[in-house]
């Protein structure tokens, strides 16, 4: 497999290029990058982008057959060795960490010291506060915000937790420390703030919890959530078992929820 | 008529009225999306009934090709509230 590098492309020669990489035009490939076999990486990036203050790791790893799409900007310290796939005009800070498959639409802006787990899907505009926590087959659809300031501009740092199999809908927004519980729903402009408890369906400014992830259906089609039983062709084989023991799990918390919960 | 059907023409009002979409008397031939009534009106509805009847409703007793009235929420909620 021959590297495909354009001419006016800056690579380091400290950079590791794997085989089969292609390179596009007048993107910059610092010092610290570790690009595995068969990477693409568009027009006009910085893979590497360097910070003038200490790391626990210098290194950035994009892993095996990763796209990286025009005019992204991918800083050092950040570990993708699992894949990851941006749309174009994508920042992403120093010091993040995603696990397998990590997808991650037009226009994102993900702040430094984050951690995605598997199969982690974001939507174009989304922006991804400092220190953000976000489990696995979590969906962030367009517009949504993950803050982390309580009282800006004290930079106070007070991340935000998502657990595995959340969906956060258009243009939600989720205030400093809120924590969404494994399966936690929020529909388009909600306001999330707290703890939202296992399954939970919120909506609205004040994060209203409605009801249950397991009763959302869509009249049409007649589908029901939780979605990942609806959605395994979309991910590898290995991983069908997890969702569906998520699944599972999420749709077992509804008894929990319909008893104790004051709607 | 469905069994619980007064039940659920009452919860519908209640959710509908606090989102201010409806203050009038709910028709059980009225469909879902002249009364403004979405996904999630309905998940909450659901939770409001197995509260109300302290029984879980079984979504997979239900065949039901769609929903799209009133009428069809209340024949659901009953189908689903079936032993």
């Amino acid at each position: 497999m021959k590297n495909q590098i354009a001419k006016t492309a800056t690579i380091s020669p400290q950079a590791q290029i794997g085989k089969g990489v292609k390179i596009g035009n007048f993107t910059i490939v610092h010092d610290n990058a570790i690009v595995a076999d068969g990477v693409t990486i568009e027009d006009y990036c910085t893979i590497g982008y360097p910070v003038d203050f200490d790391l626990p790791n210098r290194k950035l790893m994009i892993g095996k057959n990763s796209h990286i799409r025009s005019h992204s900007v991918i800083y050092e310290g950040c570990d993708f060795s699992g894949c990851i796939q941006t749309g174009h005009h994508v920042m992403v800070r120093e010091n993040t960490i995603a696990g397998r498959l990590f997808s991650v639409g037009s226009y994102n802006d993900i702040e430094g010291d984050c951690t995605f787990g598997d199969c982690v899907r974001l939507h174009g505009y989304v922006h991804v506060g400092k220190g953000s926590k976000i489990g696995s087959f979590v969906w962030l659809y367009s517009l949504v915000t993950l803050t982390n300031d309580p009282l800006p501009p004290l930079t106070l740092d007070v991340p935000v937790i998502l657990e595995d199999g959340v969906v956060v809908c258009l243009g939600s927004t989720v205030m400093p420390g809120a924590v969404m519980r494994k399966g936690s729903y929020a529909a388009a402009n909600c306001q999330v703030k707290g703890e939202i408890e296992m399954g939970a369906v919120v909506k609205g400014p004040e994060a209203e919890q409605v009801g249950h992830v397991s009763t959302l259906i869509d009249f049409k089609s007649m589908k029901c959530l939780p979605w990942m039983k609806h959605a395994l062709e979309r991910y590898p084989e290995d991983e069908h078992s997890r969702l569906l023991k998520l699944s599972d799990e999420i749709t077992a918390s509804r008894i929990n929820f319909s008893k104790d919960k004051k709607l | 008529m469905a069994k619980n059907t007064e039940k659920v023409l009452g919860l519908i009002e209640v959710i509908l009225e606090r989102q201010g979409k409806f203050t009038d008397q709910v028709e059980i031939q009225a469909s879902l999306q002249s009364i403004g009534f979405r996904s999630l009106d309905f998940s909450e509805l659901c939770i409001r009934m197995e509260e109300d009847t302290g029984r879980e409703l079984n979504f997979e007793a239900v065949q039901i090709r769609k929903i799209e009235t009133v009428s069809d929420v209340c024949k659901f909620i009953d189908l689903a509230l079936k032993e």
